[in-house]
């Protein structure tokens, strides 16, 4: 009875287990330091993550190998009628050959879960600075829009140092915008719109490529970012936006015949 | 429908009417549709609608002279009976769910510049429909009775119900789509014609399950465990009807 | 033992002669041959699919074709035909069919008729689908099916693939409904829940999933024909339809049916491992229960396979909780897999070196699951080869080598011959290092970055580890090609050639070898068979031999 009893309390104590790593954890962290990350991008902290996510993984994954490859080596059969002698569990350890083990992965999960929870608020909380790029996904095209009449196709330019947040929209079916280097990527579908942010700090290109199946040219669905010094993107977009300037201009002194033609494109593309 | 197997016996049992039934609906039926809507051609569709009811309607017969009162019942059927209509509860849920989702997301319902639609036919079809439970009970006590004539009788009642009520949708359907309210106008039409389709559908089926039983019943020949299955599918069908009157006309 | 068929020579008493015996036949041992052909064929397309589809993508540009269509057919093809034509088929029709009747004692299944009407909708679904490669406007929706895609005119025909997932669908429920009363009615007298093989569990309750989820996807797909052929607006934004409602519905199904597929391949697993090791398995009710609890644990986690489809966040780190939970069961399931090696007496017999291949393979395979089901980490994997690997070492690999492994491990009882070991093993192990050199090397790729379903990655040609990984990829399948090949020559050589099996080749408990004849005749038993209270399929030491009651007068007619 006593020893019973006992046990039940160790079992039952077994249970507030998961708990550590997540309370070290949460007191690990102060909010202050929460707040910006210690100016972590999100992409060094999905890095981070991932690599700590990695390895426990493999160490679950050595583990349960290592034993199994022991046994396997150890237990090997060697006289012809041999049968294996597996003690027979007793109903108590059968319980505990449940609980702990359950209790082990509950708070390894929990373990990963609270780091990953961390990641997802950065990576799913927008600065309040953000600069608004207006996506929109077509077959098999990537408009970008900066806002002020400027819009490229397939190449987006952003200055450094400063976040971007797409909000992005399909004209036609599903794709996913996805920006190398900054672990992002999120659907873009017709008739909602969904968003992603990054945090360009690094100058130089990446790949921007579709990650949606979308029709024979998925694979070819591909742009580039590219991120500029401040001074080279205030040059670059002034030059843009007069250019824009002119076609609009053009466009409006060319109305008439622009309506009567946008309506024929419209229609071939659509029959 | 379980089959009189004994254990070793020196001989295969064999029918070819689950092929037939298999490969009517699962064959040619398929190929019905795409040649119809896909492809439009339409004898061929017609050829292969043709060919796939023959098929599953003549492998149903079979199916079922060669089991119902002939093998020693042993009460599974019920049993699966009941699974069936829970796998049938959760595709009709599934589209209840699409349904909601649209519903209450929408800002106004229906959405503006939907006809009024007026519901008395569908619920007069839905009384009518509902007299068919009735038969249907009264069928199996006579069953019970061991009067297999009158059960046959009872059954095709039960059909004859099911048909006016098919008539009445039908004509209900083209009542509506004669005041504008076609299948793709909005939500709220897709959500009436997709509910009274399923049904619609479902009915027909459960006019095949009810028919294959009566010639066997005809000859005298009955089988307890399949018309308590049978009696279940069709109660499922007509509360079903009574549910999507009153999701799609009255909520 | 032999003569307990009496009046079969030998101990043979062999399958049915005559081709009427073979089609129209209502046996669930020849109906579970019919799966198993089916499947088969299904891997073989399905696998040159995956052969001309790596060919490809062995370097950058065009290769063998330049088409964009006809890549998205192939892979169309090898991903629904793997999944509906060959593992579904494999596991819940063949080892469902051929063995769990037997191992459960009954003789035959509830509803033979059902039985033989379900398969015959598994070849119609599967003839359906071969003919999307003849047919002008093939399907290339992917198996995935989204809309808008698959309802604009781009993708095809449609209808082809509504129509193959709802008469595969259809099937899968009857032999759901089937299987689960033969299992829940069926067993033979003294066979209580916890005296059935684990491979019967997995099996049984991977039908229970089926029953319940596969008509969400029937209705699912039924609706994209509705919406393109007659004009309803299900998913179709301009009417109020809404193009996530059909991911949401999809995976819902398709998350549990990958444990569908999963739980009877772990009973394959279960049943070989503890025949090798002699040994009961490790704390057989808790896997029990473990196998139970994928029920509900598969059934509220979908949204990790739209993490990033725009659904709220709240629902993403909901779901990718409740997607961590699955760890649990799974772990103990593992740890039982384990621990049945323990204190073992390990016999490497072919079937047993493909069932630890998939051991192997499902560890690491399994635990790669783990980043994506963290919503934050699949913001940067999704839809990558990351998640292409994932799936192809848990299912692909893992379930391709324990489901061979179960082939190989009925294949006396199939054809009372036995497989040549040293080509058995070699086969395994040429798989195993095949497929693990296509698939290893993909997972770096796509921490690189390359993306699904892309036949080309011409933007990536300056990346050195896509480039590489493509091209080793590509050398692995050769590998796995010959060692499939080599299974195939195996399993022929076997049936015509192979030594003759003994009644008991693996020396097992279950039902299936010791009670009924080598190649079981109709009806199975001579008599209704009987176990005791403490018989145990897997229990070595001590086991009480099952009985057979007093044959009534009329046995065998
Ligand atoms: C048999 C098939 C199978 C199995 C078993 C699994 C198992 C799992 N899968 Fe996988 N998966 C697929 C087949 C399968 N999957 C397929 C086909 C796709 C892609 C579909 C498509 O898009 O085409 C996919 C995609 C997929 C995604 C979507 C990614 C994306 O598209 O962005 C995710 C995300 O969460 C995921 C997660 C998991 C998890 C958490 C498990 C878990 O079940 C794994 C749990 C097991 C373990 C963790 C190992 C054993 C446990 C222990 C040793 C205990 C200790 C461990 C811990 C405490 C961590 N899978
Ligand atoms: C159980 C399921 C399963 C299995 C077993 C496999 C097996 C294999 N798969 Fe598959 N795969 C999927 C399920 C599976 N796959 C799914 C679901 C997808 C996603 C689809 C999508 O994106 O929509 C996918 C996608 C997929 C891709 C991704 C393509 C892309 O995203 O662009 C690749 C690429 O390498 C691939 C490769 C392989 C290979 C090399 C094998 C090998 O194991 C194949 C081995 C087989 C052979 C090599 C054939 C041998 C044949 C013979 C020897 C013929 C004998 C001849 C006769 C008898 C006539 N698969
Ligand atoms: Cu756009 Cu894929
Ligand atoms: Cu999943």
């Amino acid at each position: 009875m006593k020893i019973k009893s006992l046990s039940y309390k160790v079992l039952g104590t077994l249970l507030a287990l998961p708990l550590i790593p997540t309370l070290v954890y949460a007191f690990e962290m102060d909010t202050a330091v929460r707040k910006n990350y210690n100016g972590l991008t999100p992409q060094a902290h999905w890095d981070e993550v991932w690599h700590e996510v990695m390895l426990d993984l493999i160490v679950i994954g050595v583990i349960y190998f290592a034993v199994a490859l022991f046994f396997m080596i150890r237990y090997k059969r060697t006289g012809h009628d041999q049968v294996g002698k597996s003690p027979k569990l007793t109903g108590q350890a059968m319980i505990g050959w449940v609980v702990i083990p359950c209790m082990l992965f509950l708070g390894d999960d929990l373990f990963l879960y609270v780091k990953a929870f961390d990641l997802h608020n950065q990576m799913r909380n927008v600065p309040a600075h953000a600069q608004t790029i207006k996506v929109t996904a077509s077959m098999w095209n990537w408009n970008y829009d900066y806002g002020n009449g400027v819009d490229t196709d397939m190449e987006l330019r952003v200055p450094v140092g400063k976040p971007v947040i797409f909000r992005m929209t399909s004209d036609d079916v599903v794709h996913s915008h996805y920006v190398d280097g900054y672990h992002v990527t999120e659907d873009v579908m017709p008739g909602r719109v969904t968003w992603e942010w990054i945090m360009p700090v690094k100058l130089g290109e990446s790949v921007i490529t579709c990650r949606e199946y979308c029709g024979a040219n998925h694979s070819k669905m591909y742009g580039k970012l590219i991120v500029m010094k401040q001074a080279d993107y205030d040059a670059w977009m002034t030059e843009a936006l007069a250019d824009a300037k002119a076609e609009s201009a053009h466009r409006v002194a060319s109305a008439a015949i622009g309506k009567v033609t946008a309506s024929k494109i419209n229609e071939g593309q659509e029959g | 429908m379980s089959e009189d197997i004994k254990h070793y016996t020196a001989h295969w049992h064999t029918s070819p009417f689950p092929m037939m039934v298999g490969f009517g609906s699962g064959l040619f039926l398929p190929w019905a549709f795409m040649l119809q809507f896909n492809y439009e051609q339409g004898t061929a569709a017609l050829v292969c609608l043709a060919i796939g009811t023959a098929l599953t309607v003549a492998g149903g017969l079979g199916w079922a002279g060669e089991t119902i009162g002939v093998i020693k019942d042993e009460n599974w059927s019920p049993s699966a009976m009941f699974m069936f209509i829970g796998t049938e509860i959760m595709t009709i849920a599934a589209v209840l769910v699409t349904y909601w989702v649209a519903r209450l997301g929408a800002p106004v319902w229906p959405p503006v510049g939907t006809p009024e639609i007026s519901a008395t036919e569908p619920l007069l079809a839905t009384i009518i429909l509902l007299v068919s439970s009735i038969t249907i009970g009264i069928a199996r006590k006579r069953q019970l009775d061991g009067n297999a004539s009158g059960f046959a009788m009872m059954v095709l009642l039960s059909v004859a119900i099911w048909a006016v009520f098919m008539v009445m949708t039908i004509s209900n359907w083209n009542h509506l789509s004669g005041e504008g309210f076609t299948i793709g106008i909005n939500a709220a039409a897709t959500a009436l014609y997709a509910f009274t389709g399923i049904h619609f559908a479902h009915i027909v089926i459960g006019i095949l399950v009810m028919l294959t039983c009566v010639p066997s019943a005809l000859k005298g020949r009955t089988s307890f465990s399949y018309t308590r299955a049978m009696t279940m599918y069709v109660h499922f069908v007509n509360v079903l009807g009574l549910y999507v009157l009153f999701q799609v006309y009255y909520w | 033992m032999s003569g307990f068929m009496g009046h079969e020579p030998n101990g043979r008493p062999g399958w049915p002669k005559t081709a009427r015996e073979w089609l129209f036949t209502v046996d669930h041992k020849v109906i579970g041959v019919w799966y198993l052909i089916g499947s088969l064929a299904s891997f073989a397309v399905a696998g040159l699919a995956a052969t001309l589809m790596r060919i490809e993508l062995g370097s950058v540009g065009p290769d063998i074709t330049s088409d964009g269509n006809i890549y998205n057919l192939w892979l169309t093809m090898h991903g629904a035909v793997m999944i509906l034509g060959f593992q579904i088929p494999a596991l819940l029709g063949f080892v469902a069919n051929y063995a769990v009747p037997i191992m459960v004692g009954a003789k035959d299944m509830a509803f033979p008729r059902v039985n033989a009407f379900s398969v015959w909708l598994l070849w119609s679904g599967i003839l359906i689908a071969l003919a999307n490669l003849v047919i002008p406007d093939h399907f290339n929706g992917m198996w995935t099916g989204y809309p808008p895609y698959s309802t604009s005119d781009a993708a095809g025909n449609t209808a082809l693939y509504t129509m193959v997932v709802v008469v595969l669908g259809m099937s899968s429920v009857f032999g759901a409904v089937n299987l689960a009363c033969t299992v829940a009615f069926m067993r033979c007298k003294g066979m209580g829940w916890f005296q059935m093989p684990l491979t019967v569990w997995t099996v049984f309750t991977a039908n229970i999933i089926q029953l319940i989820f596969v008509p969400v996807l029937a209705a699912s797909v039924i609706l994209l024909s509705l919406d393109k052929y007659l004009g309803f607006g299900f998913y179709n934004p301009e009417t109020g339809g809404d193009v996530l409602l059909y991911q949401n519905l999809f995976w819902f199904y398709s998350h549990p049916a990958v444990y569908v597929i999963l739980l009877p391949f772990m009973g394959i697993m279960f049943e070989i491992f503890s025949v090798s090791a002699k040994n009961m398995v490790f704390s057989y009710k808790s896997a029990v229960y473990a196998i139970l609890a994928f029920i509900p644990a598969g059934g509220d986690v979908w949204v990790h396979h739209a993490f990033v489809a725009g659904l709220p966040d709240w629902l993403r780190v909901l779901m990718s909780f409740t997607t961590l939970l699955i760890s649990l069961p799974f772990g103990l399931l593992m740890l039982s897999l384990v621990g049945t090696l323990y204190k073992g007496a390990i016999r490497y017999s072919g079937p047993m070196m493909w069932a630890l291949g998939a051991w192997m393979i499902l560890i690491f395979g399994a635990l790669t699951g783990i980043p994506n089901a963290l919503s934050a980490i699949d913001y940067g994997i999704s839809d990558s080869y990351v998640i292409m690997s994932h799936f192809h070492y848990v299912m692909a690999v893992s379930g391709s080598m324990a489901t061979f492994a179960g082939i190989f491990y009925w294949f006396p009882k199939l054809t009372g011959r036995i497989c040549n070991e040293t080509m058995t093993k070699l086969s395994a192990i040429g798989f195993f290092i095949g497929m693990n050199t296509v698939m290893g090397p993909l997972y770096f790729a796509g921490i690189a970055g390359m993306p699904r379903r892309y036949m080309d990655y011409q933007q990536f040609a300056d990346n050195a580890v896509i480039v590489g990984a493509q091209h080793w990829s590509t050398i692995g399948l050769y590998i796995t090609f010959l060692s499939v090949l080599l299974m195939v020559v195996t399993w022929i050589h076997g049936m015509l050639k192979g030594e003759k099996s003994s009644q008991n080749p693996w020396g097992s408990q279950s039902l299936e070898w010791t009670s009924t004849a080598l190649i079981a005749g109709q009806g199975n038993f001579p008599t209704p068979v009987e176990v005791a209270e403490d018989w145990h399929p897997y229990r070595y030491i001590d086991n009480p031999k099952p009985t057979f009651q007093p044959a009534p007068a009329s046995a065998g007619h």
